[in-house]
């Protein structure tokens, strides 16, 4: 039983970044032609940046772990913008074009947020199956101590 | 106590508990199939025995008469880092059909290994009870 607990935990994490990674994605897609923004010029495209992180098993509690042995689970560590030059369209009656008739676009390619989002689909897919199955195996294990 | 070891309890237990582990380092290689360095780990069943058979029993027989213990639990599993399979370029080898198999045939085992022992202690309960 000791490390089922925080088997879930680590499916949990990698639910928790998955979601936010798609939340990420989902604005960047919404704001592929956002012109305007607060801080001036084109909407730019939003990264994250994902790091495993050790989880602790019920056992590190009683005995030392190696490092190596610890289970993995992940967390978005930072989110970042994606620096590269906007995309520029000549459009001269745009009311932000600028004074050669060029408008800036964000940097979004919508092929490239497409497949990212399938990609973070599939993954939080994989961790919901891989939850469910721990949880089966909890709740089987409980049935075990039932004789009748 | 001879009736319990033919009921080989304590190697389906052994079993329970090393897909339980495999569960969990499956989670981790899930949950990090997008994380960028990342190496798939796995646990090998014959290395884990080997490794809880080293650890023997957690009691000392002082006497003829005394009963073994248990062999103690493996406290430590021998994770491995499975380096076959394509890197990409974000040197992360997890391969996400992989882990999905492996996923659902530990299920299964721990599954398997259940029912076995559910079997073997309903078998030795209707023993006590003389049938």
């Amino acid at each position: 039983m000791n490390g089922m607990f925080s088997a879930m935990d680590v499916s949990g994490s990698a639910l928790t970044a998955q979601r936010k990674r798609l939340e990420l994605l989902v604005t960047n897609l919404a704001n592929s032609e956002t012109t305007r923004t607060a801080e001036g010029g084109p909407y730019r495209r939003k990264d994250v940046v994902m790091v495993s992180r050790p989880f602790r098993s019920f056992y590190d509690h009683f005995v030392e772990t190696t490092s190596r042995n610890r289970l993995e689970g992940v967390e978005i560590r930072q989110v970042v913008t994606d620096d590269s030059p906007p995309l520029l369209r000549y459009e001269p009656n745009h009311p932000d074009a600028d004074v050669d008739g060029y408008v800036a676009y964000p940097n979004v390619n919508p092929m490239k947020e497409m497949a990212d989002l399938l990609m973070a689909t599939r993954a939080f897919e994989a961790n919901v199956r891989a939850f469910e199955s721990i949880r089966t195996m909890v709740a089987r294990s409980i049935e075990l101590g039932r004789t009748r | 106590m001879k009736i319990f070891d033919q009921m080989m309890l304590d190697r389906i237990e052994r079993f329970l508990d090393y897909t339980v582990r495999r569960q969990e380092v499956i989670g981790s290689n899930l949950a990090n199939v997008e994380t960028p360095g990342y190496r798939t780990r796995d646990l090998d069943f014959k290395e884990y025995l080997e490794k809880a058979r080293q650890a023997g029993s957690a009691l000392k027989v002082g006497h003829g008469r005394h009963l073994e213990g248990a062999p103690v639990l493996l406290r430590e599993p021998v994770v491995r880092k499975v380096t076959t399979g394509s890197l990409g370029n974000d040197l992360n080898n997890v391969d996400l059909d992989r882990e999905m198999t492996r996923l659902a045939q530990n299920l299964l085992r721990f599954s398997t290994a259940a029912q076995l022992f559910e079997m073997r202690m309903k078998l030795l309960e209707s023993s006590i009870r003389g049938g």
